[in-house]
């Protein structure tokens, strides 16, 4: 199940749908590439993708894999930076794609969906400093 | 994202206008720790705000050394990650300076939130912000970059 349903109603998932738009990747095709400036969210909705990071070296880094429901590119949504990580198909995926300005406009006009969004987008914010720091902390 | 605009220094309360910035204000209570202090918060059930001073967090990892990890300021919320989870990992913190805390619990910011929808729509982009700008920086520790 798509994630970002999670907290919300029958309704305000309607709602939310308007503005959705699917896309399709081959796989090994960049969905997100680093530096990019897109503010998107998106959702895996079918296959795999991978979370592509370099290190000090350059060397890439695969740092995490993503599947169906998984929210990813909500930190650029939120924070205006360029995007902080490749993202790439490790298999055939269809992605469910949220255009960061209609997502925006979708919030104010809707405050009870966009409490709900962004308290989720919080909930996994939070899961995702938890592991990091767990890797840290072992590191 | 685009949506509010910074109107008040405290990170929490940010894109709070005035009148929404006193009801908030007025179910804050305060706690002191002198510099040098070690001390656990209930950040599963508060969440808290640096009024003065500085603290810094850390946890002891599998040999027992404490690791740093973070340090915040005036202004800045303090390890809101377990607001959201329920879940108090070992925490700790450490005062670097004397610092003053202000602490808004959960019961009560939901008692407003129900009179003011707006209020938790506006705290919880507040949120939004402040975790992702940690998750960057822990991020960034864990890749040395």
């Amino acid at each position: 199940m798509n994630k970002l349903y999670s907290c919300l109603n029958t309704e305000q998932i309607q709602k939310l749908q308007t503005i959705e738009r699917i896309k399709s990747f081959q796989p090994r095709e960049i969905i997100i590439a680093l530096g990019d400036r897109n503010r998107d969210i998106m959702v895996t909705n079918s296959g795999e993708v991978e979370i592509i990071s370099t290190d000090i070296y350059g060397n890439e880094i695969i740092i995490g894999i993503l599947s169906k429901g998984d929210i990813f590119g909500e930190m650029n949504f939120v924070i205006p930076l360029r995007r902080t990580a490749t993202i790439r198909s490790k298999t055939f995926a269809t992605i469910t794609c949220y255009p960061y300005q209609e997502l925006c406009q979708l919030l104010v006009q809707e405050h009870s969906l966009g409490t709900q969004l962004l308290k989720t987008i919080n909930e996994l914010q939070a899961q995702k400093m938890y592991e990091t720091l767990k890797k840290y902390i072992n590191s | 994202m685009n949506i509010f605009s910074r109107l008040q220094d405290n990170d929490l309360l940010k894109y709070l206008d005035e009148q929404e910035y006193r009801l908030v204000a007025a179910i804050a209570k305060e706690v002191r720790y002198k510099k040098n202090t070690v001390f656990h918060l209930a950040t599963e059930s508060n969440l808290y705000v640096i009024k003065q001073g500085k603290v810094a967090f850390f946890m002891y990892n599998h040999e027992n050394l404490p690791v740093f990890f973070d340090n915040v300021g005036a202004n800045e919320t303090i390890w809101e990650s377990a607001f959201f989870i329920q879940k108090s990992e070992n925490i700790h913190f450490h005062s670097m300076e004397d610092t003053q805390l202000l602490v808004y619990n959960k019961k009560d910011l939901e008692n407003i939130y129900a009179k003011e929808p707006i209020i938790h729509l506006k705290t919880q982009a507040a949120l939004n912000d402040s975790l992702c700008e940690k998750h960057i920086r822990l991020t960034q520790k864990l890749l040395g970059t």
